[in-house]
């Protein structure tokens, strides 16, 4: 590990451990750290991360502040505002605050403090270890995450209405760690909505594992739109038992960084993974995008669609893998990605990948990255509409796609709301 | 309404139109034909002011304006339509959506009240019946996936609902059959009005068959060889362009 990686690191290790009563939990947590200052931080040389440099990160210094509770509910209100919700989960710095979460949903912290198996369940990684793929923010995660939200949802038990989760900071830069433990049961079906509103240049080290069980069905939105300064690191482990669905539609509008690399095990016949991201980039933000999809049981489907906008200095990755395994016959799997760059200085980064094992399998892929299309924007002016407006419902035609895919209408309309906010500030 | 004067014009630093004339009134209908290359388009794309077609010299007055000084946004409020050749197909941008937002860009920019969705509709609908045009076009994205014919019955549709005082219509006919010929010449004949004109390009006396042009021009290299009424459609069908070639009579200007 390099001095400077060293340092990085030392500024991201409180020196306190959080609390555990269960002797097992300590050990994990000693274990991950050891590992961690063994294996260090990703770098550039990783195959993962060679897009996303963390030299912004290092440059900054990161403080221990209290967020008042109170004042933390009042602005999460507010970002949730008259959306239709069937619970709220706000996360202010380090503590998860249920107050007006539904009472299945439980914090980390105090599951911990209880000696839950849930919280056992929590931090367990042999998922990780086993499939060689954790960095040195998995790690990070699991030695330092105190605050995360778990929940086993009864089996056959439908929540239509959303359950909002909220994540906020104060102006100071922290650095926070939150891990999450999900569960649908067979035949559960949940719809959740994340919405990151963090202002200050922080960091944000989120992970979650999440298993659907038979049947069952998670419609997830996620709406980062974070200040420019923030920087978000995500890992998503996900496994899916037959008839499963998992609905996901990620909207990356803001932060300085965002990374988030999800990996899911089809596990189960007839599983299915439905997953629409969108990146708008300005200035000099980072968007890196990598979704792994394992189908490994018989007539399993993923769909993983991209639509991409940069402008300014702008940098978008977006890695999509499929590895269909051997037997996994009846396999659908289909990938597609299209960019639009909107300055010469902005970068893409498209990066499709299928590896298939087994015969009878359907897969497509396809990456495309292109400029605005100039005939039309002059079809447009040509009947009236001004330049800058006709650039605006080209780019928003483009990406309309996206936001489309939200079942749910009056989060579908929000979340095309703020989409075209954003591409006013952009355009 | 529309006077042209010696309008010179190149693309991509070649000359095509080589001192055009022309001068239209209000509530005409001018045919203008040729051989391919004659600069027939041009005309259209520099009235028009796409990019890429730069006027060299002469004039373009439009309702008392200069027409070359303005944006094509702009020449689309002073009341100018062009009905493409190639209409763009534009996914994910719903047909009205698009339509209500250029009627409302030119309401505002001559400020006028905008309409709103539902007034906007009604408005839709009834054009689209007067033109016997499906109104499930409306709902599509804009040419996406439309047929020749139905991308054709878009651009009269938008030319309905945007009421404009001079069409011009790029070779509207080409890649119609004579059913959606004859649909979309009846649209254009019922948006015919003494308070607008239109300038109808083609290749084809067919067309004028249906648009019964008041005045018939002849343009090679550039510049108009020859008016007339629409006989003279009749007998370039007949005789083809060649003994225009040698032509040495001026053009002369229509009235």
């Amino acid at each position: 590990m390099s001095a400077r990686m060293d340092q990085l690191l030392e500024k991201l290790l409180p020196s306190q451990q959080p609390e555990a009563v269960d002797g097992s939990v300590t050990v994990l947590r000693q274990q991950a750290q050891k590992n961690l200052l063994k294996f260090g931080l990703p770098g550039l040389h990783d195959e993962r991360w060679k897009y996303t440099s963390l030299k912004l990160l290092e440059r900054r210094d990161y403080s221990v502040g209290e967020f008042d509770d109170e004042a933390a509910l009042q602005t999460a209100r507010t970002v949730v505002g008259e959306l239709p919700s069937a619970g709220m989960v706000v996360f202010s710095n380090q503590h998860c605050l249920l107050a007006l979460a539904p009472e299945w949903m439980h914090s980390l912290e105090s599951l911990l403090l209880n000696d839950d198996s849930l919280a056992a369940a929590a931090l367990q990684a042999d998922e990780l270890v086993q499939a060689n793929s954790a960095d040195g923010f998995m790690w990070l995660n699991l030695t330092r995450s105190q605050a995360g939200l778990v929940f086993d949802l009864a089996a056959g038990q439908c929540i239509d209405q959303p359950v909002h989760i909220v994540y906020l900071d104060q102006d100071a830069a922290q650095a926070c760690h939150w891990r999450h433990h999900w569960r649908l049961g067979e035949g559960a079906r949940l719809t959740l909505v994340e919405h990151y509103h963090f202002s200050g240049a922080g960091l944000g080290n989120i992970y979650r594992s999440i298993e659907l069980a038979g049947a069952s069905e998670l419609n997830w939105l996620s709406l980062q739109q974070t200040g420019n300064d923030y920087a978000l690191i995500q890992h998503n482990h996900i496994t899916q038992h037959a008839g499963a669905r998992c609905d996901q539609q990620w909207l990356d509008l803001g932060a300085r960084l965002a990374r988030q690399e999800t990996r899911v095990n089809l596990s189960g016949v007839n599983a299915s993974f439905a997953y629409a991201g969108l990146l708008l980039g300005r200035q000099r933000q980072h968007h890196d995008q990598h979704v792994l999809v394992n189908h490994q049981a018989t007539q399993c489907h993923s769909q993983q669609t991209y639509r991409a906008v940069l402008d300014g200095h702008a940098r978008g990755v977006v890695n999509t893998a499929a590895c269909v395994l051997p037997g996994a016959d009846g396999s659908d799997v289909q990938q597609n990605t299209a960019s639009l760059l909107l300055s010469n200085q902005a970068e893409m980064d498209a990066k499709p990948e299928l590896e298939i094992h087994a015969d009878e399998v359907v897969a497509s892929h396809g990456a495309t990255i292109g400029q605005l299309d100039e005939d039309a924007v002059f079809y447009l002016r040509s009947r009236g509409i001004p330049e800058a407006k006709a650039r605006q419902m080209l780019v928003g035609g483009f990406v309309r796609s996206i936001a489309a895919r939200v079942t749910h209408d009056e989060l579908r309309e929000y979340a095309e709301t703020l989409v075209n906010r954003r591409l006013e500030q952009m355009l | 309404m529309l006077k042209i004067k010696n309008l010179h014009a190149e693309v991509d630093g070649k000359k095509i139109l080589n001192g055009l004339d022309l001068e239209i009134d209000s509530g005409q209908i001018h045919a203008i034909m040729g051989p391919n290359g004659a600069g027939k388009s041009t005309l259209g794309n520099v009235l028009a002011g796409r990019d890429g077609f730069a006027v060299t010299a002469g004039s373009v007055e439009f309702l008392g304006q200069d027409l070359l000084s303005l944006s094509p946004d702009q020449r689309a409020v002073a009341g100018l339509f062009m009905a493409f050749q190639y209409p763009v197909a534009i996914p994910g941008v719903n047909n009205a959506y698009f339509l209500r937002a250029a009627l409302n860009a030119q309401r505002k920019a001559r400020a006028e009240d905008e309409l709103d969705a539902m007034g906007f509709m009604r408005l839709a609908r009834e054009q689209a019946r007067i033109l016997d045009m499906d109104d499930k076009l409306l709902q599509r994205a804009v040419n996406d996936g439309f047929s020749g014919g139905e991308k054709k019955r878009n651009e009269i549709l938008q030319m309905a609902i945007l009421q404009p005082r001079l069409a011009v219509l790029d070779e509207t006919d080409s890649g119609l059959d004579i059913d959606a010929l004859r649909i979309v010449s009846e649209g254009v004949n019922r948006l015919r009005d003494p308070q607008r004109s239109m300038i109808v390009i083609t290749h084809y006396q067919r067309l004028l068959d249906h648009i019964v042009p008041d005045v018939v021009h002849v343009l090679a290299d550039g510049k108009i060889v020859a008016s007339g009424d629409k006989t003279l459609a009749l007998k370039l069908e007949e005789e083809g362009y060649a003994w225009l070639q040698n032509a040495a009579e001026p053009a002369r200007k229509a009235s």
